[in-house]
């Protein structure tokens, strides 16, 4: 209860909590301190101390109830079930708030992260390595936002794996608001997870922070699209810290948004060519084989495979197809319907057309 | 003395004939006008009085009275002028009542008694007809429109003087000029239209999309990046539409001449109108506005294309005027003088880019985040979109189209498939009230639309995958039965169906895909 409640305090940094819990014994120690005993600790400054005499107006016990009425959890840093792979990080959280569960300790996780202003490019291949991570009982851990980290985390759940979503607000709140429909799908077999009281609203300096928590969760680090400048370097960044590996999508030279995935890849981060090859090295595995998760292979008519070899997997317009292909619009469109109902491409956009189908 | 004289006033597009009494008699010498009259009317009595001085007729100080009825009527515009001079002419006895009779006079003077042109001239020959007057008297300047009537004789007059002269003469001589219908006369005449879809290269989706939403009237919406060719595409539909007929050329030309636009209309009347509206465009300039509303754009497009260029760039008001036009094909304004109802029966072009910076979804250009596309793809109403049949993207040609020797297909020899179309529309629709794919009422398609049954079967399938509405799926019906007529089939077949799915409207999760 009182563990909820220093849990929720935000001002004071994750370190401090955790050593003034150390110090003055436990989280129901602090709550009942008084102003003079609060002063005396050294590594505490005014503000902090201000903060903490705020927060000990509230009422811990109501608030714990109304946030277990929501469904929502928590797990404190000395706690047995916080997650072991987080304790060993640099400013580990105090503690988590969560909806659903949280990470299983002796699975795999991979962290997927990337823009959130993607291609359609990025956005079929996280959600293909989402889809194939999710048949082989590999956790996904990402941040559930608009672009790759959705794209993704829908795969894993198309294949009925876990992901974990991590938030920079309150585990109450839906942000960004698009994603509503992942939101309550998600804690049905994963969870979501943050480090922020409930209610709390998003705010820009929350998402770094919240970065560093979902490089912690995982095992490997997968960034599939980032620009020169992203919030998903950050996320590297960390990784790098907290000794992760960390792959990178390759990209095509000239393409914006692959420059930060290259640029990565030129410092060192791992290429990914496969799903298989990025978990070579891990022991966890309990399926060996994505395979299974391949889509069995289905037969086209000649007409067919030519346009299907001019789909690419970057949207492709009805004219350019029309160009390469060389076939008359009538039927061109005819074969481009069939395709689409046979699963193997989709229209991202207007007349825009891609492959559905990326082997991972 | 009493006399009186006939003249028109315009009410809307129509016009009903007004009587202008004047009594002369002996008292103070003043000029009174009664009759429910607006300020421009009021103000002839200053302008009669010194043109009839200036033609050299001395009018001896008594008192006048001029009426116009029917009183209930509001009376406006300047038209009014010729009328009162003559009636007042009358009953001072300078021209005999008998030499005015059976005739409509309507125009304006100016100091020096000359007759100058004014608005709606059509309607006003067109209301005298029907009364069965013989003969109509406008300015000079305007008797090319009043000449599209036909079977009413036209008496144009330069100036009061000249005028004075004819009417004395009247009994002796036969009215001097009877103009013959002259839409007949301009059947013929081709005008080459500066905007060719010969000029655009490439293109070939956009081109045959152009195509359809031409043969079955269908609204047309084309998004794509800044400098890909929708202007230029949408200025060669009108030359690939069929001619006006004579019937739709005299509707459109009623409502040029009561706007004061007659002289548009002059050179070609059976050409289809344009009308391209700036998007700073207000609501009253979109649906007609004023006390007596002029036509708006919606009208003076009616029978032709209305092209919105930048849609999003629009007030949102001036687009929303559109919903009851689209539906109906006419556009009824509400004053406190009445209700008046246009014709507006459009064939709406629009063109937008897809985002703010309208590159996407080229990512590489275009940075704009999924809120900001959805922002501004919401400048639009759905209900709005819903009327729209079909919508196409535009690419940017490659360089090698721009510069290809291929020969592209002239805006004749597309406008000859599509007379074919119409020909074809023409025969199916004899018995209804429609004329044109596009307007074939729901309960109707089963009738006018046959499917084979894989197109029926395609049809079923795509309204679950691709959520179509039912509108929806009504619109890919009617644009299927354009692409069939165009093929000359009289069955829709699958191949026509797919080929009207992928020029679906964007509506449900089409709009743009995954991202949004």
């Amino acid at each position: 209860m009182y563990k909820r409640w220093l849990g929720g305090i935000s001002g004071i940094s994750a370190a401090k909590k955790i050593a003034l819990e150390e110090q003055v014994g436990g989280a129901k120690e602090i709550y009942y301190m008084n102003k003079s005993k609060l002063e005396k600790i050294k590594f505490l400054t005014q503000n902090e101390c201000e903060i903490l005499e705020q927060y000990q107006k509230k009422n811990p016990k109501e608030e714990q109830e109304k946030q277990i009425e929501k469904g929502i959890s928590f797990v404190s840093f000395r706690q047995e079930e916080y997650p072991s792979r987080l304790r060993n990080i640099y400013q580990a959280p105090y503690g988590l708030f969560y909806r659903g569960r949280l990470p299983e300790k002796d699975k795999c996780a991979v962290a997927i992260v990337g823009a959130r202003v993607c291609s359609e490019y990025g956005r079929n291949v996280a959600k293909q390595i989402g889809y194939v991570l999710g048949k082989m009982e590999v956790e996904l851990i990402s941040g559930m936002a608009a672009g790759i980290d959705g794209a993704a985390q829908w795969g894993a759940l198309r294949a009925q794996g876990k992901t974990y979503g991590i938030l920079g607000c309150g585990v109450d709140v839906c942000y960004p608001k698009q994603n509503q429909d992942l939101y309550e799908r998600i804690p049905q077999s994963g969870g979501i997870i943050s480090e922020y009281c409930p209610k709390t609203t998003p705010r820009p300096i929350f998402f770094p922070n919240r970065n560093r928590i979902i490089s912690g969760m995982a095992d490997i680090v997968l960034i599939v699209e980032a620009r020169k400048k992203s919030g998903s370097l950050i996320t590297a960044d960390f990784a790098l810290e907290q000794g992760k590996e960390i792959y990178a999508v390759p990209g095509r030279v000239g393409d914006k948004l692959s420059e930060g995935t290259n640029r990565l890849i030129q410092q060192g981060a791992g290429i990914f060519t496969s799903v298989q090859e990025m978990l070579q090295n891990v022991k966890k595995l309990t399926v060996q084989d994505g395979n299974a998760a391949k889509k069995t292979g289905k037969t086209l008519e000649k007409l067919e495979r030519l346009v299907y070899s001019c789909v690419d997997l970057t949207p492709r317009s009805l004219e350019t197809l029309m160009e390469n292909t060389g076939l008359p619009l009538g039927e061109l469109i005819t074969i481009l319907n069939t395709l689409r109902e046979m699963g193997c491409i989709s229209e991202v956009y207007k007349n825009y057309f891609v492959r559905t189908e990326i082997e991972v | 003395m009493y006399s009186i004289v006939s003249t028109a006033s315009v009410c809307g597009i129509e016009s009903v004939l007004v009587q202008v009494e004047a009594d002369v008699c002996d008292g103070m010498p003043v000029f009174e006008m009664v009759g429910e009259l607006s300020n421009e009317v009021k103000e002839a009595k200053e302008r009669i009085r010194v043109a009839i001085r200036n033609t050299g007729i001395r009018l001896s100080p008594k008192r006048i009275t001029i009426n116009l009825y029917p009183a209930e009527l509001r009376k406006s515009g300047t038209g009014f002028d010729l009328p009162i001079a003559l009636a007042v002419l009358a009953a001072y006895g300078h021209i005999s009542s008998k030499s005015l009779e059976d005739i409509v006079f309507a125009g304006e003077i100016s100091l020096n008694g000359d007759i100058h042109p004014i608005d709606g001239v059509l309607p006003m020959t067109i209301a005298a007809k029907e009364a069965g007057k013989k003969c109509i008297c406008i300015p000079k300047a305007n008797d090319k429109e009043a000449g599209m009537v036909g079977n009413i004789q036209i008496l144009p007059a330069e100036n009061l003087q000249q005028l004075i002269q004819i009417l004395q003469n009247r009994n002796n001589c036969k009215v001097p000029v009877n103009y013959h219908n002259n839409i007949e006369e301009t059947e013929s005449k081709k005008e080459e239209n500066r905007y060719d879809f010969q000029q655009i290269r490439g293109q070939k989706v956009l081109k045959r999309v152009c195509e359809i939403a031409a043969a079955g009237r269908h609204n047309l919406l084309m998004l794509g990046p800044p400098g890909g060719g929708k202007t230029a595409a949408a200025r060669a539909i009108p030359g690939i539409l069929p001619e006006l007929s004579g019937e739709e050329a005299l509707e459109l030309a009623k409502i040029y001449s009561v706007s004061g636009m007659f002289g548009k209309r002059e050179e070609n009347f059976r050409k289809r109108p344009f009308c391209h509206p700036h998007h700073t465009i207000s609501v009253a300039g979109m649906a007609g506005g004023g006390k007596v509303p002029k036509p708006g754009e919606i009208s003076l497009a009616h029978n032709g294309v209305l092209f919105l260029d930048e849609m999003t760039e629009f007030q949102k008001a001036a687009l929303e005027v559109l919903r009851q036009p689209l539906e109906e094909g006419r556009i009824h304004l509400v004053r406190n003088q009445g209700t008046y109802s246009y014709p507006a029966d459009i064939m709406l072009v629009a063109a937008m880019n897809p985002c703010n910076c309208g590159y996407y979804p080229n990512r590489n250009k275009c940075t704009c985040t999924p809120a900001m596309i959805r922002r501004h793809l919401q400048k639009i109403s759905r209900p709005l979109l819903d009327r729209i049949d079909l919508c196409v993207e535009v690419q940017k040609p490659g360089i090698l189209e721009l510069t290809g020797k291929g020969k592209e297909e002239s805006s004749r020899e597309i406008s000859m498939r599509i007379k074919e179309v119409q020909r074809l529309q023409d025969m199916r629709y004899e018995k209804s009230n429609i004329r044109y794919n596009s307007r074939i009422p729901g309960e109707q398609i089963e009738n006018f639309c046959p499917m084979e049954k894989e197109a029926q079967a395609m049809l079923a399938e795509a309204f679950e995958s691709l959520e179509l509405s039912v509108r929806g799926y009504y619109k890919v019906i009617r644009v299927a039965r354009t692409i069939a007529d165009l093929e000359g089939k009289e069955k829709i077949s699958s191949s026509h169906i797919a080929e009207s799915l992928m020029y679906r409207n964007i509506d449900g999760k089409g709009w743009t895909g995954s991202d949004v």
